[in-house]
């Protein structure tokens, strides 16, 4: 792998990615589309090379699972459509702030961003609780 | 197979070609570096942050609501005694639009989507607040942004 280093460092430059780079506008995130899986012995995995995931659940379908992403990888969950009152479970291999994420309705959504040993909560309603508090 | 020509207007190239005129999201995806750290379309390669932001004054009502741009990701709006209402009409799957409530001389910001998932508006009675939406497609879905107040997603 050639590694251009020059003295500024090694690699581009933000500025000089910037001048090759086509910036997205508006920005557009790639999407699946999850049907969750049947328990938490069968959990549907989501894609880590997909940035959002549209996930509903229905009976026999509550349950999807989240490998490790990438350091600094941001992963998107809605849970869009919640039928037969069937709760999302989310399981991520590993997570900063717990074991599982659970979601009790549908069109919610939480954002996680991998810091590269878990996977962080970075935006989404979580516990009803004032988490970050502006004085 | 569609055949690409390039138009010539003046010193200005146009690919077109059968998929319409231009690149598509995913051809520029190929061609981009990953920008660190991300920067979105609010800003402009040089930092300036005028150039690509859309600043909206509020219309007078719900059916003067003044129309977000779905050209920009991110929208800054403006409530005064004049007006309050902003629209958002639908998206492109997995579209993000990001709106944050700049100012406020008068009553409350009222945004109301074209199809949102879980409601018909969303209102801020504060400035400086913002919220971010997702298009799934068929509806804006609330991807960041205190809404309720009350437990959505639950850690256990």
């Amino acid at each position: 792998v050639a590694v251009l280093t020059t003295g500024y460092g090694t690699g581009l430059t933000n500025k000089q990615k910037l001048s090759r780079a086509w910036v997205l506008k508006p920005t557009v995130y790639s999407t699946e589309t999850v049907a969750a899986g049947n328990g938490s012995g069968s959990p549907v995995a989501l894609s880590t090379t997909t940035t959002v995931s549209i996930v509903t659940t229905a009976t026999n379908q509550s349950h999807v699972s989240l490998a490790d992403g990438v350091e600094g990888q941001l992963k998107v969950i809605i849970h869009k459509t919640r039928s037969n009152s069937v709760d999302l479970v989310i399981t991520p291999a590993n997570f900063g702030a717990g074991s599982t994420l659970t979601s009790n309705l549908g069109a919610r959504a939480v954002q996680l961003l991998f810091d590269g040993a878990n996977w962080q909560v970075v935006a989404g309603e979580i516990t009803g609780t004032a988490e970050m508090v502006i004085a | 197979m569609s055949k690409s020509i390039f138009s010539v207007t003046g010193l200005k190239q146009t690919l077109v070609s059968g998929y319409g005129e231009g690149l598509t999201d995913k051809q520029k995806k190929a061609l981009s570096f990953a920008l660190e750290p991300g920067i979105s379309d609010s800003q402009n390669a040089g930092g300036a942050v005028t150039e690509d932001i859309d600043t909206v004054y509020g219309g007078a009502d719900a059916d003067n609501a003044a129309p977000l741009s779905l050209k920009t990701t991110t929208s800054l709006c403006i409530s005064t005694g004049l007006g309050n209402h902003v629209s958002l009409a639908d998206g492109v799957l997995g579209q993000v639009k990001r709106i944050i409530h700049l100012t406020s001389t008068g009553p409350n910001l009222v945004i109301t989507p074209t199809n949102f998932a879980a409601g018909t508006n969303i209102t801020s009675d504060l400035q400086k607040r913002s919220v971010t939406l997702l298009y799934d497609g068929d509806n804006w879905q609330v991807i960041a942004g205190e809404i309720t107040g009350t437990a959505e997603f639950v850690i256990a």
